[in-house]
């Protein structure tokens, strides 16, 4: 039973630390294991953000290591993309992310909300401090507005 | 307009200079540098470079047109992220432990490549070769754990 056991760690180990993601980003503390009553296995982990801040639940294929004082992440969050600048390819201002379409409960984007303008991905090229565009600012459609 | 060319580009493919200057200038990430404030010339009268200022006390930075990838109508978009930008993030070891915060990068010469780190750790600066670095991003990850890491670079800078 030890030999079995040996390597393997606790909720102890996992519970109270930092989680940082895959750039460095500290996004929180871990306060919660969700595991699956049947098989007993564990889901994901929730992360507390901070007083009135919405917490986040993190799949376990998203966590990269469980280190001695924090948790690292392979993904960055989606949710970091809200409020980030858009820019076209020639570095016009397209404007600012005010939602964010993922595939289906995955961490893969699908598309940007800037405004009314949906950006799908494969317009999107760098994904950094702000957002580059593959496309210039100019050719970002703008749907028109519906009439009363 | 009368033109006198030879061995240069007609005045269409021409920019004006002072076109140049209150363009946003952006690095790989996106990050807006700030906008420019001088367009430089070389002895041979060719252009070398922008001095770029973010706002009323950031610091002024001259970039060389080595690392300038374009130049369009709204913005100058460069192919590095300067280093100096990773200045003042967390210094975290690789098990996750806060190891100080970085307030210097040693850069070699005047280029973009980073020789070391001057970190704060607690009330002492330590220098990291960045040799030692694992990840630069939002913070800096070192490849080495705290422990380790402790006795390595405690010595005072």
């Amino acid at each position: 039973m030890a030999n079995a056991l040996e390597g393997s760690i606790t909720s102890e180990d996992v519970l109270g630390k930092n989680v940082i993601d895959s750039n460095g980003r500290f996004l929180g503390v871990s306060d919660k294991l969700y595991i699956e009553p049947k098989t007993l296995r564990v889901l994901g982990v929730s992360v507390d953000k901070g007083f009135l801040r919405k917490g986040m639940i993190i799949a376990t294929h998203y966590i990269r290591e469980v280190a001695k004082h924090a948790i690292f992440l392979n993904i960055q969050p989606l949710f970091l993309l809200k409020g980030k600048q858009v820019f076209g390819c020639h570095g016009g201002k397209v404007g600012k992310v005010t939602a964010v379409e993922a595939v289906r409960d995955t961490n893969d984007v699908a598309a940007i909300m800037v405004g009314r303008s949906r950006i799908p991905m494969r317009d999107i090229g760098v994904i950094g401090k702000n957002i580059m565009l593959t496309i210039p600012a100019k050719d970002v459609q703008v749907p028109a507005k519906a009439k009363k | 307009m009368e033109q006198y060319i030879e061995h240069a580009a007609d005045f269409q493919h021409t920019k004006n200079a002072k076109d140049l200057v209150g363009l946003r200038v952006l690095t790989t990430s996106g990050r807006k540098l700030g906008t420019v404030r001088e367009v430089r010339l070389s002895k041979t009268h060719a252009f070398d470079g922008v001095v770029v200022k973010k706002g009323l006390l950031g610091r002024k930075r001259y970039i060389c047109k080595t690392y300038i990838k374009e130049v369009s109508d709204k913005a100058i978009l460069l192919s590095i992220e300067p280093a100096t930008t990773h200045e003042g993030r967390k210094v975290v070891s690789v098990d996750g432990k806060v190891f100080g915060k970085v307030i210097k990068l040693h850069r070699v010469e005047y280029t973009n490549q980073i020789h070391s780190l001057l970190v704060r750790r607690r009330l002492h600066k330590v220098t990291i070769p960045f040799s030692h670095v694992k990840l630069l991003g939002k913070s800096v990850i070192l490849k080495t754990n705290y422990e380790l890491a402790r006795k390595t670079y405690g010595k005072r800078a």
